[in-house]
């Protein structure tokens, strides 16, 4: 099969998964017993101004309508109102989502070097006792959720060591990049729960190709250490890890969420939680919306980027 | 045989000793073997009987889970368990090629680099490293030697691109391309279609009058044996022991005489079969027929849709159409739609002695399960009687599938057939995980169960001597039929 | 197969570790589950200045509204522990009870099924929590629900798979053209032999359910102030850890502590879950 028909193939299942989850994002805030409007008219509120709030948010009409609203709108761009602020759902999305994909592509800088050097070294030799430090050290970090693991960091070198900022303040209209030192925490609280991530996916893949024939037949003339390694094991095992990677994609999202919320910094993330503390509707349905998109962009990335590494691409599928 | 052609020692084993586990039977418990240059010798036993494992200490290889013991091997007198003489031995003194030759190839790496890589290693004459044109000129030889084409275009594609006779010429020319000394070969012809397995051998032996290397040759195939061994030896409970007759299989065509097609009505009739999968058409047109006491054997390469056919007579497969009809009455092509009469006159017994039983099921649920739908009376004396049936001891019932032998557990799975109290068997490879012995006599137990039973058979079989007990024999190639029904008196039809 | 494990010297240290990292759940649980027990003052109760230092009546010191941090640490674990093991139940449930179903079911359909439960897979398991918790504010049961169904497509996917397995095994295929009942061969073929990869899953799972748990408290979602909670309890004292950090840095601890130690174990739980389905067909 060549790339086309591929693409193609992949893009149809990807579009309608997006409108499911925009249903489902969609559903998961309106359709549960709970309800902004009190949140919104305070919880003294008469009935009536209950019911003016209602109105003036177009609650009161039928969910299916609303949410084929909001779907029409969402593919012209335009996501709504936030209820606290006023401010366009999308402008507000606009002005912190490059904060946050600054994060997430310098934590994948340090991330996917340091997972293919470990998980190789684990996988290539496994059973063994670079294998067993290896696995067990990635067990320890993967064992830690990110906010316990951003908060420490947080206490020792910032509260503590008095090392670095310990909320990631940046000046009204600038970038993260004019004081790159307050990216420096979250940037590594990230790429470690990453790396844990990745370097089990790179050695359970090495691990497989290191068990296969071929690599018995190449240990078996002569060919060992870090040349068996990075010549015969890496080829075989970059692809199914890189597609692996994207399937897990969503975790890391999860990831970004919290650690931005811990050290303040000003990207997506903090957004959305802040926009759940405040019960704002449209805005959580808005960014919710949005990485779902991104998540699914990656899955379909990975799985691009797998094919490409994939020299039997073609003869298989 | 000819005549051992060296004299000079090349390889010498003394008392070696390798182990699983503590306290469990040693793999090779105080093996001794001496090869002498330019010799052949072949090694055969039981699966699990340490050949393998014999023939990789020749270069210095443990497999995982295993422990050497003590014992030493000494290869042109370097130890190749050392970290030093692992490196002379390992693609220089000893070639290796294993199970399926082609597997040996990368399939991530274009050919040429795995043959550079391989020439790059080989030390020539002393020097540590030989240069580009040495290295250029051993591809050039080893490429022609198995008469593969040398141009670039070729050695930039990967293995999935050249054919599998290429593929497994290259992995020949990988493995002798610093012309070692000892090849060790670890089942090269297993599992490959006869037509590899054929030019295969006739390169070894070509290879090996021509250059006269020492070769270690661990396999069951007579052929190859015959063509290529010197001397034979038969690994038993992980020692050394002289060869036996049973040892070998030969390759060719079937030599028993097949016996005669009972004369009666048709008792399964099975015309026009055409399954799917999905939009694929998986096997096309296969018709074939029963009669009581009869044995029809369906043939054909794996792959060719063998099992499909089992499956579809069974009515488990959930695309098929065609004709089928058991004494003459039609039957449902789905089984879910079949009268339970008709879903216990037709039994299999699936291949794969292993997984054909439940493991976390005792001999006696087995066949008790059966038995209850039936609605028999006295269930454990009818288990009894089932067991002795297929010539197995009572004292089994309580047994788990694990604890019993291949044999026995073929067994086992004939009796939960007869449980059933059938009128066809569909068995399907059913001595294919089964050493020789064992398979003739699960096969003779087949035969004694036609006779006296009146048991109709599909005896579904890639194997020559399984089929000749047949008579009737269906031939399939991806997924058509190439011979349609003939007596197999006639000797059988083309491979 | 493959022998999945190759014996010897690393048996005995790794060993050790599972000892140590049982005893520390034990710990955890311990202090979680009889905490509120053994606490005497008041969690919600006012003992002192905000950030107090450890001293009398505070041995560990206070908050940030000062009260008693000894008192939140034993009645803030409970709940983040038994939302989790709640969360795994459900999601075992439904993902064994659905991926047995769909693995013995119409390949075809069963097809479609699973490209959606792939769809609920990839949606971030933290985005899932979050827009229940917008949808039904300061309640634990949408935590529960949030954090089962996150899991549900996981543990459906490994159920379903080991299902297939055992499903297309001559076995199976003996018993369905004999025609036993599908509870009959669910009951003796199929449940016998997932029984490992399901509890190994589970062991997983809880993992993940402790992790999303705690961020749920952290993040302030489920039942809101005053209640106590562990992950709620760091966050809520960040601010102070220059004058006392002992509010943020032992819930941390005791989370910390918990999680990879269950990691731990549950990745050992596995392989030999794992390796013992797998041994008896292996042999």
């Amino acid at each position: 099969m060549s790339w086309g028909p591929f693409l193609l193939r992949r893009l149809a299942v990807a579009v309608p998964t997006l409108g499911a989850l925009s249903a489902l994002v969609f559903g998961a805030t309106e359709l549960l017993p709970g309800d902004a409007v009190s949140a919104i008219a305070g919880p003294s509120a008469t009935e009536a101004e209950r019911d003016a709030v209602r109105d003036r948010l177009g609650l009161d009409r039928d969910p299916v309508t609303r949410y084929l609203e909001w779907a029409g709108g969402a593919l012209r761009g335009d996501l709504g109102t936030a209820y606290t602020g006023g401010r366009a759902v999308t402008e507000l999305i606009g002005s912190r989502l490059p904060n946050s994909l600054l994060l997430a592509g310098l934590a994948l800088l340090v991330t996917v070097p340091v997972s293919v050097t470990l998980g190789l070294l684990a996988g290539a030799r496994a059973g063994r006792r670079s294998d067993r430090v290896v696995s067990t050290g990635v067990l320890l970090v993967a064992g830690l959720p990110e906010f316990v693991l951003a908060t420490v960091l947080l206490w020792l070198m910032a509260a503590e060591a008095d090392l670095l900022p310990q909320v990631s303040l940046v000046p009204l209209g600038g970038t993260p990049l004019g004081t790159p030192e307050i990216l420096v925490l979250p940037v590594l609280t990230l790429a470690a729960s990453g790396i844990a991530v990745g370097t089990r996916l790179v050695r359970s893949a090495g691990a497989e190709v290191a068990a296969s024939p071929w690599v018995e037949a190449a240990r078996l003339r002569g060919i060992a250490g870090t040349r068996l390694a990075v010549r015969h094991v890496l080829p075989g095992a970059l692809a199914p890890a890189t597609q692996a990677f994207g399937l897990v994609s969503g975790a890391l999202v999860g990831g970004a969420i919290v650690v931005e919320t811990v050290f303040g910094y000003p990207g997506i993330g903090l957004e959305l939680q802040q926009a759940v503390a405040h019960r704002d509707v449209p805005l959580v349905q808005g960014i919710a919306l949005v990485l779902c998109a991104i998540t699914l962009a990656t899955v379909l990335l990975a799985d691009i980027a797998a094919r490409a590494l994939d020299p039997r691409r073609g003869s298989a599928r | 045989m000819k005549p051992t052609t060296g004299s000079t020692v090349l390889a010498e084993v003394r008392g070696l000793v390798v182990e699983r586990g503590v306290g469990e039977r040693p793999v090779l418990d105080g093996v001794d073997l001496t090869l002498r240059t330019g010799e052949v010798l072949a090694l055969v036993g039981r699966s699990g009987s340490g050949k393998t494992t014999l023939a990789l200490s020749l270069l210095g290889r443990v497999r995982e889970g295993l422990t050497l013991r003590s014992g030493s091997v000494r290869v042109a007198g370097f130890d190749p368990f050392t970290p030093a003489g692992r490196s002379r031995v390992r693609g220089r003194l000893v070639g290796f090629l294993g199970q399926d030759p082609a597997s040996a190839l990368n399939p991530a790496r274009r050919l040429g680099s795995t043959l550079r890589e391989a020439a790059a290693l080989v030390v020539p004459s002393g020097r540590r490293v030989p240069d580009r044109a040495e290295r250029e000129r051993r591809i050039r030889a080893a490429l022609n030697e198995v008469e593969l084409p040398t141009d670039p275009a070729f050695l930039r594609r990967y293995p999935h691109q050249v054919s599998g006779g290429q593929a497994q010429r290259l992995a020949l020319a990988v493995a002798t391309i610093g012309d070692p000394r000892l090849l060790v070969l670890d089942e090269p012809t297993s599992g490959l279609d006869p037509g590899l397995a054929e030019d295969l051998t006739a390169r070894l032996s070509e290879r090996h009058r021509q250059a006269g290397g020492a070769m270690l040759l661990v396999s069951h195939d007579r052929q190859l044996i015959e063509a290529l061994a010197d001397r034979v030896l038969r690994t038993e409970e992980g020692r050394l022991e002289p060869r036996r007759r049973s040892d070998t299989m030969p390759r060719p065509t079937p030599r028993l005489a097949s016996p005669p097609e009972p004369a009666g009505p048709p008792l399964l009739e099975l015309d026009g079969l055409r399954a799917t999968h999905g939009r694929r058409v998986a096997v096309e047109g296969v018709s074939l027929t029963v009669r009581a006491g009869g044995c029809t054997a369906l043939v054909g390469p794996s792959g060719a849709g063998k099992s499909t056919v089992a499956r579809c007579l069974l009515g488990l497969h959930p695309s098929w159409s065609g004709e089928l009809r058991l004494a003459g009455a039609p039957v449902p092509a789905d089984f879910r739609r079949r009268t339970r009469a008709q879903r216990r006159a037709l039994q299999l017994v699936a291949q794969d002695s292993v997984a054909a039983l439940n493991p976390r099921e005792s001999v006696r649920r087995a066949l008790l399960r059966p038995l209850a739908e039936g609605g028999n009376g006295v269930l454990e004396e009818e288990a009894v009687r089932l067991l002795e049936r297929v010539g197995l001891s009572p004292v089994l019932l309580g047994r788990l599938p694990h604890e019993l032998s291949g044999g026995e557990r073929q067994r086992v799975s004939l009796a939960r057939a007869l449980a059933a109290s059938p009128r066809v068997l569909v068995c399907d490879e059913v001595t294919s995980a089964l050493d020789t012995e064992t398979r003739d006599s699960v096969l003779e137990l087949l035969t004694e169960l036609r006779h006296t039973a009146g048991l109709g058979m599909v005896l579904i079989t890639h194997d020559p001597e399984v089929r000749a007990a047949a008579d009737r024999v269906v031939t399939l190639t991806e997924g058509r039929v190439i011979t349609g029904e003939q007596a197999a008196t006639t000797g059988g039809g083309p491979r | 197969m493959r022998p999945a494990f190759s014996e010897g010297r690393s048996r005995d240290t790794s060993g050790l570790l599972t000892w140590c990292c049982a005893g520390v759940c034990l710990l955890v649980l311990a202090v979680a589950f009889l905490g509120p027990l053994l606490a005497t003052g008041s969690p919600t109760e006012q003992v002192g200045p905000p950030f107090a230092a450890p001293g009398p009546g505070h041995p560990l010191g206070t908050d940030f509204l000062g009260r008693d941090v000894a008192t939140r640490l034993l009645h803030g674990g409970w709940v983040v522990l038994a939302l989790s093991v709640g969360a795994t139940a459900l999601a075992t449930l439904l993902g064994a009870g659905a991926g047995v179903w769909l693995g013995l079911t119409a390949e075809r359909g069963g097809e479609m099924v699973m490209r959606g439960v792939d769809l609920l897979a990839v949606f971030p398991s933290l985005l899932l929590l979050m827009l229940l918790a917008t949808g039904a504010p300061d309640n634990d049961a949408a935590v529960l629900l949030a954090v089962g169904l996150a899991s549900t497509p996981f543990s459906l996917r490994v159920v379903r798979a080991a299902t297939r397995q055992v499903a297309g095994t001559g076995y199976v295929l003996t018993a369905r053209a004999r025609g036993d009942s599908w509870p009959a061969v669910v009951r003796y073929d199929v449940l016998p032999n997932i029984a490992g990869t399901v509890l190994a899953d589970a062991g997983i799972r809880f993992v993940a359910a402790v992790h999303l748990t705690a961020t749920a408290g952290f993040l302030g979602l489920g039942r809101g102030a005053p209640n106590a909670n562990w992950g709620r309890m760091i966050r809520e004292n960040l601010a102070g850890t220059a004058l006392n950090p002992l509010p943020v840095l032992l819930p941390a601890a005791l989370l910390a502590a918990f999680a990879v130690a269950v990691n731990l174990l549950a990745d050992r739980v596995a392989g030999r879950m794992r390796h013992f389905d797998s041994a008896r067909s292996d042999s």
